[in-house]
């Protein structure tokens, strides 16, 4: 259904004319005449005949707005002029507002389309919406429970289609709390954004408006538009308004390393042990980041006398590993250790910030072995400045190490990182449908190369593949291995199995 | 803060204040409910709050004042638009004193 896009998506509708505003009002009302007797969501209906009016002159008009046309539905304190406002209660039952409040000026300002005055409870007095005096709203997910409150009309509106968007009220929740309990996104802002004036108090030094929508997106157009100075509310804020809209593809990545505790860790190794689990792998990126926890879980398990094996399924660093915490990893049941080596030439490695040495990496690996472990190297291919030389270097470095396994997997920049700003800078990125950013596919789709064609990055993929695992020192070694380990039909099994010339 | 409790007095003193009468079976159960209510904000004193500046706004407007000049606001018919009973452009009332 229409009403199931969101506010941008259906600006862009009705400015291409794929739809029109009397459509987008007329599925409100479909919603409304089918589902509205059970949900309970208004309080005051406008007059159906006033609003199709209303969006029949809005589809004549030119688009300069994004709210322009859009259905919405607002919360009943707020003041609306000539339309019947009662804040929940019979004592308003009958009162008539002669002004507008500040937010609804501005909404209908931007040219939006008001539906109804919704549910609440009564003065902004409850969480659920059942302490109305016009019948409770029932949550439009199953009837039985409640929507959620204080501004439950707006949220079980908003989820059963009968508007687009809704401007709430939140004191103690009553945005946040409905938006919930109905599946979809409300604000709550900071007190004195958003004025204020015309809207029937509750708690006057804690009462902000806000918007509720699908998405943050929308609550951000919608914040756009009813943020800012009113100098007819005396606590309204005399600031800046962000452009919120521009600001929502900021990283939400913060800087915390916040790891569960060592107890914690262990307790829940334990329950895994006991439902029956055979092996748990770790998936901490990366295990050993906090080197002394890293040695204490290990200890943990060992003195709990868990017996299982286990690896560190992410790549562990190099310059966070030592002979102690290797150790204690082969007494507590680790049999794998995994690096993060990306690259076999310095200057690549020094460019992307890795922050470690190929001496390091040597000693490492060195180290792993000396402790029994099979190791595993991550690798990367097409890393900024890559040549086919420095990817050639990579793969005779990955030999050197005589690791047991090697993956090499060509790069893709991902959105919030430094090679991604910089090849987005260079004009070498080539889509940002965010769907097609996924770890195994085609990266050709997504982005050119600064400094490699795709045919010799495609090329230096297939061969060190080729390279590292028919080296004749490698075969050797992995087959005595196999012998050692025992696995040694399941490897030549899985030899033939592979694709190697695709 | 201990947690704080409520005697029958107490409800009693507060059902006054109210103006509601409360039968003495009922006493009992308010007396639990509202001790739990009432005990359950003590849970507050558990948070820490070392370093935490006491904040009750976070606007900074102190003493927001306008010029007192004369302004349009409404016609005297939009302001009387609600009220139940009008005489002659005025509200009209019950009469408070006799």
């Amino acid at each position: 259904m229409l009403l199931d896009l969101s506010i941008k998506q259906l600006s862009e509708g009705l400015k291409n004319k794929r739809f029109s505003s009397l459509d987008l009002v007329n599925e409100c009302y479909e919603s409304i005449d089918k589902l509205n007797p059970e949900i309970n969501a208004f309080i005051t209906l406008l007059d159906k005949g006033e609003v199709i009016k209303k969006a029949k002159e809005a589809d004549k008009k030119t688009k300069d707005n994004i709210l322009q046309g859009i259905p919405f539905v607002i919360k009943d304190p707020f003041s609306t002029k000539g339309i019947r406002t009662t804040a929940g209660s019979n004592v308003l039952g009958n009162y008539i507002p002669q002004y507008n409040s500040t937010v609804y000026q501005k909404i209908i300002d931007a040219g939006a389309i008001l539906i109804g005055k919704t549910n609440m409870d009564a003065w902004g007095h409850g969480a659920s919406t059942e302490n109305t005096d016009f019948n409770p709203t029932k949550n439009p997910w199953d009837l039985t429970r409640v929507a959620g409150g204080s501004s439950g009309g707006n949220a079980a509106a908003i989820t059963a289609r009968m508007a687009a968007f809704a401007i709430g009220e939140d004191t103690g929740g009553s945005i946040r709390n409905p938006s919930g309990w109905c599946n979809i996104t409300g604000l709550k802002v900071t007190y004195g954004r958003v004025s204020r004036y015309g809207v029937i108090s509750y708690v006057s030094s804690f009462d902000t408006m806000g918007p509720m929508a699908k998405n943050a997106e929308d609550c951000a157009i919608i914040l756009k538009q009813i943020a800012g100075y009113d100098n007819k509310d005396a606590t309204s804020y005399n600031g800046i308004v962000p452009d919120y809209v521009s600001l929502l593809d900021k990283n939400i990545q913060g800087k915390k390393f916040r790891p569960k505790s060592v107890k914690r860790v262990v307790d829940e190794i334990a329950y895994m042990l006991k439902a029956g689990f055979k092996e748990i792998n770790f998936l901490d990126d990366t295990f050993s980041t906090d080197l002394n926890r890293a040695k204490l879980i290990c200890e943990e398990i060992i003195r709990r006398g868990l017996k299982f094996p286990w690896h560190p399924l992410n790549g562990m660093r190099v310059d966070r590993v030592d002979s102690e915490l290797f150790s204690l990893m082969k007494e507590s049941g680790c049999y794998k250790v995994s690096f993060g080596i990306e690259s076999g030439n310095q200057e690549i490695l020094d460019r992307i910030n890795k922050g470690i040495k190929l001496e390091q990496v040597i000693r490492a690996v060195k180290l792993a072995k000396k402790e029994g472990f099979e190791t595993f190297g991550y690798f990367m291919l097409g890393l900024p400045g890559e040549t086919e030389s420095t990817m050639k270097e990579t793969v005779r470095f990955a030999k050197k190490l005589k690791l047991d396994m090697a993956k090499f997997n060509i790069t893709i920049p991902l959105p919030g990182t430094e090679i991604f700003k910089e090849w987005d800078e260079k004009g070498c990125i080539k889509t940002k449908d965010w769907a097609k950013y996924n770890f195994y596919a085609p990266y050709e789709a997504i982005y050119e190369h600064p400094t490699v064609p795709h045919s010799i990055l495609n090329k230096s993929y297939r061969n060190a593949y080729l390279a590292f695992y028919f080296d004749p020192s490698f075969l050797l070694r992995r087959f005595f291995g196999g012998i050692k380990r025992g696995v040694l039909l399941r490897d030549i099994k899985l030899f033939f199995k592979t694709s190697w010339f695709n | 803060m201990k947690k704080i409790t409520l005697s029958k007095d107490d409800v009693l003193h507060i059902a006054k204040l109210a103006k509601l009468n409360i039968s003495d079976k009922l006493i009992d159960k308010y007396q639990h409910q509202m001790t739990d209510i009432v005990g359950f904000v003590s849970e507050l004193t558990e948070l820490k709050t070392e370093g935490v500046p006491p904040t009750s706004q976070v606007t900074g407007l102190v003493n927001v004042f306008r010029d007192d000049i004369v302004t349009t606001s409404m016609s005297q018919e939009e302001v009387l638009a609600n009220a139940p009973k009008k005489h002659h452009g005025f509200f009209l009332t019950d009469a408070v004193f006799k």
